[in-house]
C-alpha cells in the first residue's frame, strides 16, 4: 500500500500553496523559483527516503531527478550566474548521471548504471570546463533560445503522445 | 388431488421457467454520476456512459475547457451537485481497478501537460494575459488551488498503486518496442514507467545537451543484452 506517498504529494502541494500565498501577500519575500525549488527538494528527499530499497525504481529515479532540479533552482536563485543558460546544459548531464548512480546504489548488480552515470557526470564536468572553450555553449544557447520559444509546443506534443499511448 | 390440479401444475412450472430464462429488460439510460470510475466526482464518467463514448475523451475535454477562464469548474461543480449518483455500480476485479487507476492517472497527467502547453502558447501569442483566473489574480487562485489539492490528496483514502508481487526485471534492451537499440524501452520496463515518456524525456535531454547525453544511451546500449525472444507456443 502506498498511502504514505499520497501524504508526501499532498504535503508538497500544501507547502507550495502556503509559501506562494505568503509570498503573494508580502509575508515572505522570495521568488517563485525558490518556492518551486523548496517544494521539489522536499518531495525528492521524502520520496527517495520512502522508495529506496523498496522495489520502486521508477519513483526513486524520478524523485532523485526532481530533488536535483530543486537544488539547481535554489542555487540559480541564490547566486548571480554569468551564464545562466549554460548551467542547464551542465545540469542535465549531472542530474542524469546522479540519478543513474542512485539506481546503481539501489541495485548493485546493475553495474551498467555505475559506468553510464560516471560517464555522464564526467561529461558534465568537461562541459563546464574543457568544452566551453570550443564555443559549445554559444551553440547550446541558440538551441536554448529555440526551446524557450517552442517549449509549450513540445509540452503539447508530449501530452498528446502520452494520451494516445495510454492503453499500452 | 383432483385431475384439474394435475393438469394445471406443469403449465405453471413452464411459466416460471419462461420468466427466469427471459432476456433482461432493456435498461433505460440515465444521466448520473458514476461510482465505479471516479476521479473527483464521477461526472465525466457518467456523461461518457450516457453518450456511450470513451471517458478519457470527455475528461480531456473537461481539462481543456479550463482554458476558457476557469468557469468550467463552476459548471462542473453545479453538474456534479445536480446529477444523481449511480445506484448499482459495476463491480470491478482488483486487476481491472488497478488498470483503471493507471489509465486515469495517464489521462489526467497528459491532459494537464496539454493544458499547460496550450496556456503558455496562448500567453506567448498574446491570446490571453495569463494574470487572472475567474475574477481573482493568479497569485491568489493558484496557491489556494494548490492547498485544496494538497488537503484532498492527504485526506483521500484511495491508494495510488499496489505493490507488485512479480519479481523485478533486470535491465535488458527491449526487443518488441525498440526504435534504435531498444534502450529507452528497456529502461521503461526496468523502471516500470511508460516507454514513450522515457523516449521523449531522453530526446529533450539529447537536444539540450547537443547530443552529449546520447553517450549515455550508447553506453547502456553496448553494455546490456537484448532480451530473450518470446517463444510462441503452438498447439498441435
Amino acid at each position: 500500500m502506498r498511502r504514505s506517498n499520497n501524504i508526501i504529494i499532498g504535503l508538497s502541494f500544501l507547502i507550495y500553496g502556503v509559501l506562494s500565498l505568503l509570498n503573494g501577500y508580502g509575508v515572505i519575500n522570495t521568488g517563485s523559483s525558490v518556492i518551486i525549488g523548496i517544494t521539489f527538494c522536499f518531495y525528492g528527499i521524502a520520496t527517495v527516503n520512502q522508495t529506496f530499497g523498496n522495489d520502486e525504481r521508477g519513483k526513486l529515479f524520478f524523485a532523485s531527478v526532481i530533488f536535483l532540479i530543486g537544488v539547481v533552482l535554489l542555487v540559480k536563485s541564490h547566486f548571480e550566474l554569468l551564464d545562466s543558460r549554460g548551467i542547464i546544459f551542465t545540469s542535465i548531464l549531472f542530474i542524469g548521471g546522479a540519478a543513474l548512480l542512485i539506481l546503481f546504489l539501489e541495485n548493485f548488480k546493475e553495474k551498467v548504471f555505475l559506468y553510464t552515470g560516471s560517464i555522464l557526470i564526467l561529461l558534465g564536468i568537461l562541459s563546464a570546463t574543457f568544452f566551453r572553450n570550443y564555443g559549445l555553449f554559444s551553440l547550446a544557447n541558440k538551441i536554448g533560445n529555440l526551446f524557450e520559444y517552442f517549449w509549450p509546443v513540445l509540452l503539447i506534443v508530449f501530452g498528446i503522445s502520452l494520451f494516445i499511448n495510454r492503453k499500452k | 388431488m383432483t385431475e384439474e390440479q394435475n393438469n394445471k401444475e406443469p403449465f405453471e412450472e413452464n411459466l416460471f421457467e419462461q420468466m427466469e430464462n427471459a432476456p433482461p429488460a432493456v435498461s433505460i439510460k440515465r444521466l448520473q454520476r458514476s461510482r465505479s470510475d471516479v476521479i473527483i466526482t464521477g461526472t465525466c464518467s457518467g456523461i461518457a456512459k450516457y453518450f456511450d463514448t470513451d471517458v478519457a475523451n470527455i475528461r480531456l475535454i473537461a481539462i481543456l475547457s479550463l482554458l476558457l477562464g476557469g468557469w468550467s469548474v463552476v459548471a462542473y461543480l453545479i453538474t456534479a451537485a445536480l446529477l444523481p449518483v449511480e445506484q448499482n455500480p459495476e463491480e470491478l476485479a482488483e486487476v481491472e481497478r488497478a488498470n483503471q487507476r493507471k489509465e486515469n492517472f495517464r489521462v489526467m497527467f497528459s491532459g494537464m501537460l496539454i493544458l499547460v502547453g496550450f496556456h503558455f502558447a496562448f500567453v506567448q501569442i498574446g491570446f490571453i494575459t495569463g494574470s487572472r483566473s475567474f475574477l481573482f489574480p493568479n497569485s491568489f487562485v493558484f496557491p489556494l488551488l494548490s492547498i485544496a489539492i494538497g488537503v484532498y490528496i492527504i485526506l483521500s483514502k484511495r491508494k495510488l498503486s499496489e505493490k507488485s508481487e512479480e519479481p523485478l526485471p533486470t535491465l535488458k534492451r527491449t526487443r518488441d518496442n525498440r526504435i534504435i537499440l531498444g534502450v529507452c524501452g528497456g529502461i521503461g520496463k526496468y523502471l516500470n514507467v511508460d516507454e514513450t515518456a522515457v523516449r521523449i524525456i531522453f530526446i529533450f535531454a539529447v537536444l539540450l545537451t547537443l547530443g552529449l547525453f546520447a553517450v549515455g544511451y550508447i553506453a547502456i546500449g553496448l553494455s546490456t543484452q537484448l532480451e530473450e525472444e518470446k517463444k510462441v507456443e503452438t498447439q498441435q
